[in-house]
């Protein structure tokens, strides 16, 4: 039994919600996880994997940091069989745009209604309503919980209803109505309107909030919504069946035997300056937590509570590492996940002591979250390969979830109606 | 030890700057039920190493009313015998979200240190650059150095450095219980102090049931009338003292209570700016909180108004002197000459009864009377009061107030929270131990 090899995309111009991926497939059982910056993207370390996974973020930044390079090498891994999926920025990515610098990134003929000259009538007066686009402006009617329906593109046999949360995704209408796997249906008690009902109604009841473009031998999967937030399982769940669609999965090599190995008093000293750097960061985060602040990088707006959110995905899974006999860790890695740590502590008390003088903190904001995604990828190294040591061989125990068969599961026969 | 607990006992020695770990065992909470009762079973173990024994209540920081407070068992310099003193504020609780239940400092340092504890970690820190500075700013540095202002300290000041009989550890910016010379002991270590921050959970037994009855006892407390009253001022009212009102009212800011204890034994006047100032203050350090009454009592009794006691406290909270001491021993009756003479105080303090508990709390019973006559009756219920309060962790002012926190619901809850069966005979056992 061959897993899927999933890279998730954590680089430059992502936010936070990339960690929702790595907690959805880790509860799945889905440890064969590679974390990628743009760096890696340019240098074609996606060409082994199985699926890609894009999420939320500042579009435009994430498509300048891919650069040109990033860009040829998506195409290529899709149009060679790979699987992309993408929501929210991620979904935005590959749709097709004459702006610079999205126009490196047009691979897929879907449309977006929720793009207007003029800017509807904001209900409530956020920054997260609307970004510009050009001339124009891509707005966001709602946010939080919508309802979406599976169309008999998904599955031929039942449609059914699910719920997912929209924080800034589009509303997409696709060439080919093939593609579209789920459409927006209704809102939710928990729907927060940004504008009228009515403009919220004729932007996305209807069109279409997940679609599957196909591209060569792979596909291009554009999420809307963010179907990977740990709140709707049966969004996960979506998810995890277009993960699992596509098989059987490339070949893997076993890892060698050298692999780096480090227990006992090493193990423990590396894990405790860990520690040490990650309270020191959440204390600190957390006191930032009070403080009426809020940093605009690039197109996206950040709160202190996004940094507590990075460094509470690390500290949940310190304890596994600590009680773990043995780590797998790369040579360098420890000493690049304790000198980032160490660093993240450093600014974040900086940015605590400029705002406590009534100074600018916007630059040290932005370090602060380029050393968190850093750090989540150095840490998400040492904890998935520390993790997958302790499963069998690549081809031995399969514990996927509904493994009746020991086959991963075919799409849409899961989900409940 | 799986629940109300960290399950852990630090172990610093600063001979070596070596930090262990121990895990708290079940027995042992199951023979010496917690705070004091495992803080004496401690330093008895270390004794050969001149130990300070930090510890928690079993209870504290839970959802009983006042489980606020911590403890501190050390041998007294200024008694020579072993003594407890709470720690109040918010500082006890922080202890255990800091990650132990117990902290054993042994040796003596090179250099001056603190000890930074957070999140199970124990961290030796060079003191350099806060050796010599008062407590205020010792406390002010150090959030700024760790970015939180919600940062909980225990340090001492000039007097602890410079080894006065009466200095005194002191919480945060303020005096504390310490009548003991506990700084001293401290500056004969070159530690400065702690530091403690952490964002721990504490795992209950029951916890459905455990808070259903907590809040039960909650409401049971909330009918007494005293209640109605808040800070300092109603408190030596009730013990007897006139004139607290007129005195202190017109400078009193706002009370401030313990965690989650009922009634605000705190009161913070305001000496530099109107206290009914609805803006916040432009002015650093315009006040001082004030929770040992007998201290500001002493001070009034030298003819000092409001402001000139609580400036006369604020200095001892700075300098980390005893203030009770000071009012008692400085032979001085103005503002200037007490604190002018911070630096020279010597002489000794009655400590009631066994002399193990601090007189920082009133000598008997506040508000309630409990049903006790005679002043020989009224030391040994408060003795054991002191006792039973420190191995729960309940705040020992608040102890004094209330008749329903009983040692049954003590133990009921404890029992309820662990999972282990803890008795009435286990618990006076522990008591005589404790008590002698």
């Amino acid at each position: 039994m061959n897993y899927p090899k999933i890279g998730i995309y954590a680089g430059s111009g992502t936010s936070h919600s990339w960690l929702w991926f790595v907690d959805l497939f880790e509860k799945a059982g889905l440890f064969d996880l590679v974390f990628l910056d743009e760096i890696s993207v340019q240098n074609n370390e996606i060409k082994a994997l199985d699926v890609l996974v894009l999420s939320g973020g500042d579009t435009f930044a994430v498509a300048k940091s891919l650069g040109p390079k990033g860009g040829l090498n998506i195409k290529c891994f899709v149009e060679q069989g790979g699987t992309y999926i993408g929501s929210c920025a991620g979904a935005y990515l590959p749709m097709n745009s004459s702006k610079t610098p999205l126009d490196l990134f047009n691979f897929a003929d879907v449309k977006i209604t929720n793009l207007s000259k003029t800017l509807p009538l904001a209900e409530i007066k956020t920054c997260k309503f609307c970004t510009a686009y050009g001339c124009d402006f891509v707005f966001h009617p709602v946010r939080e919980a919508v309802c979406l329906k599976t169309t008999p593109f998904f599955d031929r046999e039942n449609c059914f209803q699910f719920e997912a949360p929209l924080y800034g995704g589009p509303g997409m209408e696709a060439l080919d109505p093939s593609w579209v796997l789920a459409v927006y249906d209704n809102f939710t008690p928990k729907t927060n309107f940004l504008t009228s009902r009515k403009i919220a109604e004729k932007t996305l009841i209807g069109n279409a909030a997940v679609v599957r473009v196909p591209f060569g031998q792979g596909f291009f999967h554009l999420l809307g919504p963010h179907l990977e937030h740990p709140g709707f399982k049966q969004a996960n769940q979506f998810i995890l069946d277009i993960v699992l669609a596509k098989t059987p999965f490339l070949p893997k090599t076993k890892p060698p035997h050298t692999t780096p190995r480090m227990a006992g008093k090493e193990a423990k000293a590396l894990l405790l300056s860990i520690r040490r750097e990650l309270s020191n960061s959440r204390i600190v985060a957390g006191s930032l937590e009070f403080l009426p602040v809020q940093w605009l990088i690039g197109q996206k707006t950040y709160e202190p509570q996004k940094v507590r959110v990075y460094l509470e995905s690390l500290w949940k899974r310190l304890g596994f590492l600590e009680k773990t006999k043995m780590l797998v860790v790369k040579p360098g890695l420890g000493e690049t996940i304790t000198r980032t740590a160490g660093r993240t502590t450093i600014e974040l008390r900086r940015i605590k002591q400029l705002i406590d003088g009534q100074k600018e903190s916007l630059k040290t904001a932005i370090r602060v979250f380029e050393l968190l995604h850093t750090l989540s990828i150095s840490f998400f190294d040492l904890y998935f390969a520390t993790l997958s040591s302790g499963r069998g061989p690549v081809d031995g125990e399969d514990n996927l979830p509904g493994k009746s068969t020991g086959r991963p599961r075919p799409i849409g026969n899961t989900l409940t109606p | 030890m799986e629940y109300l607990s960290t399950d852990k006992i630090l172990i610093i020695d600063l001979n070596t700057a070596g930090v262990e770990e121990e895990e708290l065992d079940e027995s042992l909470v199951t023979q010496k039920i917690g705070g004091i009762g495992i803080t004496k079973y401690l330093y008895e173990k270390y004794q050969a190493d001149d130990p300070i024994v930090i510890g928690t209540g079993l209870l504290t920081g839970t959802t009983y009313p006042a489980s606020a407070a911590g403890q501190i068992t050390a041998k007294s310099p200024a008694t020579g015998k072993l003594c407890h003193c709470p720690i109040i504020y918010k500082v006890g609780l922080e202890i255990k979200y800091a990650g132990f239940d117990y902290i054993v400092v042994k040796g003596r340092s090179e250099k001056p240190v603190y000890l930074w504890i957070h999140d199970g970690v124990a961290d030796i820190s060079d003191a350099a650059d806060v050796w010599g500075k008062d407590v205020w700013q010792t406390t002010d540095k150090l959030r700024q150095f760790v970015g939180d202002d919600l940062l909980q300290t225990m340090m001492i000041g000039p007097a602890g450095e410079n080894g006065s009989d009466h200095a005194q550890v002191c919480y945060n910016h303020w005096s504390s219980p310490d009548r003991f010379g506990f700084g001293k002991v401290f500056g004969k270590k070159n530690l400065k102090g702690f530091a403690f921050r952490g964002m721990g959970m504490i795992e209950v037994a029951d916890p459905e049931a455990f808070v259903e009855r907590s809040l039960e006892i909650l409401k049971a407390v909330k009918e007494n009338t005293f209640l109605e009253k808040k800070g300092i001022a109603p408190i030596l009212t009730a013990l007897g003292e006139e004139g607290l009102h007129e005195w202190i009212d017109p400078i009193v800011h706002r009370h401030s209570a313990d965690y989650f204890t009922p009634y605000a034994t705190n009161t913070a006047l305001f000496l530099d700016e109107d206290p009914g100032a609805v803006k916040e203050s432009k002015i650093e350090e315009p006040g001082i909180l004030v929770s040992d009454i007998h201290a500001l009592l002493a001070f009034k009794k030298q003819g000092l108004s409001a402001i000139d006691a609580g400036r006369a406290l604020k200095a001892c909270a700075k300098y980390g002197i005893d203030p009770f001491a000071v009012a008692e021993l400085s032979g001085n009756a103005t503002l200037d000459g007490i604190t002018g003479s911070l630096e020279s105080i010597k002489g000794e303090i009655d400590i009631p009864g066994s002399g193990i508990f601090s007189p920082w709390c009133p000598r008997g019973p506040i508000f309630n009377d409990f049903d006790l006559s005679g002043e020989e009756q009224i030391l040994a219920w408060w003795e054991r009061r002191q006792a039973i309060s420190m191995i729960f962790g309940i705040q020992p002012m608040f102890s004094l107030m209330c008749p329903e926190l009983t040692e049954e619901n003590m133990l009921e809850l404890a029992s309820m929270g662990t999972g282990i069966d803890l008795t009435q005979e286990t618990l006076d056992a522990v008591v005589r131990d404790i008590c002698g």
